[in-house]
């Protein structure tokens, strides 16, 4: 029996930046990474940034770089959006160090409002996410 | 003869139009590339939202209380309140039919739903449509220059009306603005905005699972997909307003370029008469003699 396979998509306001078959998907959430496989029930979930990774199917294993945004569930299709999603390669280790020092700095000088404090917060963890992904991949 | 001064002087100034219509061609062609790529991009992933908030609706009616004020985004607004349209237009004008032909879509729909309405106003020559009509306005956003518009500002518009939403101070919202199919054609239409509308055949709500939280799921979610309409929306109607100006610069100019040429012809025709007629009257002055 051939192998039930998901369609992975994901879809950031850049554009389509990954559709590909897989066997089974990971997906960094925002209550922890958890698995997909084929048959699972339809969900909807926030994601938080972190690795994407998919395994089987034609490309192999694969893994992404995505950030806060949405993950569906449906028919054997898993469709992320993001805000922003990357290729381990594509990740420039510099910048995303400046990043993460400008968003420490905005965070430790503190009188920032609710929003404001999510988004540093939020810019913080994008940037971490970057700099561990692109050390794995260097 | 001052004819021959004046129409040096008309050539002249129609090769300055020209010179000038030509720049503002160039000008609209990048900033429509550089808006309509982003509208382009942006595209799949408004669509996909739309999709997942819009098959959530079933899950919602399930169980309206447990959705937060979110939630309430997917029910009918206060029947008493006037709708609302989200009225956008441009900044500037100059830019062919662009902002007639909203305006009339605009007329068209107010004439045919008929009863209270209310505007929100986005662009000044919109806003100029809005006044000339002695249109209620319930907002202007001035502020908003559409040209640097940024998904913050798209952000700050949303938040308005959907908190005017939620105050029942609107009993619907819809919004509109001018699609961009492609480079000759851009259409205004009416697009439903609040109440959010179900999806046919969406996800039978008690198989869903949302994580962590519903709440937090809705809560996130249906902000983010109705800053996002906002957004796409703007996009594809500042591409649509400079591919509009582009077009309309650029018959000005071929116009200004058949002007010219006319005016020349009618300076040569002036100038040879001049000629010829002080020849003859140097000829019959020689003559005289």
């Amino acid at each position: 029996m051939a192998a039930r396979t998901l369609t992975l998509r994901v879809v950031s306001p850049e554009g389509v930046v990954v559709e590909t078959e897989a066997e089974a998907v990971t997906v960094p959430s925002e209550a922890g990474s958890f698995g997909v496989l084929p048959r699972h029930a339809p969900l909807v979930a926030l994601t938080d940034s972190g690795l994407l990774k998919a395994s089987g199917g034609e490309g192999g294993d694969r893994e992404y770089l995505i950030h806060d945004g949405f993950v569906e569930v449906l028919d054997d299709t898993v469709t992320i959006l993001t805000r922003a999603a990357e290729l381990p390669t594509e990740i420039d280790l510099e910048r995303a160090a400046r990043a993460a020092e400008r968003a420490r700095e905005r965070l430790r000088k503190g009188g920032l409002r609710d929003l404001d404090y999510a988004r540093a917060q939020a810019a913080l963890r994008r940037a971490l996410a970057r700099e561990r992904m692109a050390r794995r991949h260097a | 003869m001052a004819n021959i001064r004046d129409l040096r002087q008309s050539i002249h100034s129609v090769g300055n139009i020209q010179k000038i219509t030509r720049a503002m061609e160039m000008v609209a062609s990048t900033k429509l590339r550089r808006f309509q790529d982003r509208a382009l991009q942006a595209r799949p992933y408004s669509d996909r939202l739309e999709a997942m908030v819009r098959s959530l609706a079933a899950e919602v009616a399930a169980n309206p209380e447990g959705a937060g004020e979110a939630g309430r985004l997917y029910l009918p607004g206060a029947t008493d309140a006037p709708r609302a349209v989200l009225f956008v237009g441009s900044d500037r004008g100059l830019c062919g039919a662009y902002n007639s032909n909203a305006a009339k879509e605009l007329d068209a729909h107010l004439r045919n739903v008929g009863g209270d309405f209310t505007l929100y106003v986005i662009g000044r020559k919109a806003m100029a449509h809005a006044a000339r009509m002695g249109y209620p306005v319930a907002a202007y956003f001035e502020e908003l220059v559409l040209e640097k518009m940024d998904f913050a500002g798209a952000a700050a518009v949303t938040k308005v009306l959907t908190d005017d939403f939620l105050a029942g101070k609107t009993r619907s919202v819809a919004i509109c603005s001018t699609r961009f199919r492609s480079l000759v054609r851009y259409e205004p239409a009416l697009h439903a905005f609040l109440p959010i509308v179900p999806l046919e055949g969406g996800v039978a709500p008690s198989s869903l699972l949302l994580e962590p939280t519903r709440t937090a799921v809705l809560g996130r979610l249906i902000p983010r997909y109705l800053e996002t309409r906002i957004f796409h929306l703007l996009l594809e109607a500042l591409a649509s307003e400079f591919a509009s100006r582009r077009f309309a610069m650029k018959n000005a100019t071929e116009a200004a370029g058949d002007m010219k040429r006319d005016l020349t012809r009618s300076y040569n025709r002036a100038r040879q008469a001049k000629i010829t007629s002080e020849i003859t009257e140097i000829v019959s002055g020689a003559e005289a003699l």
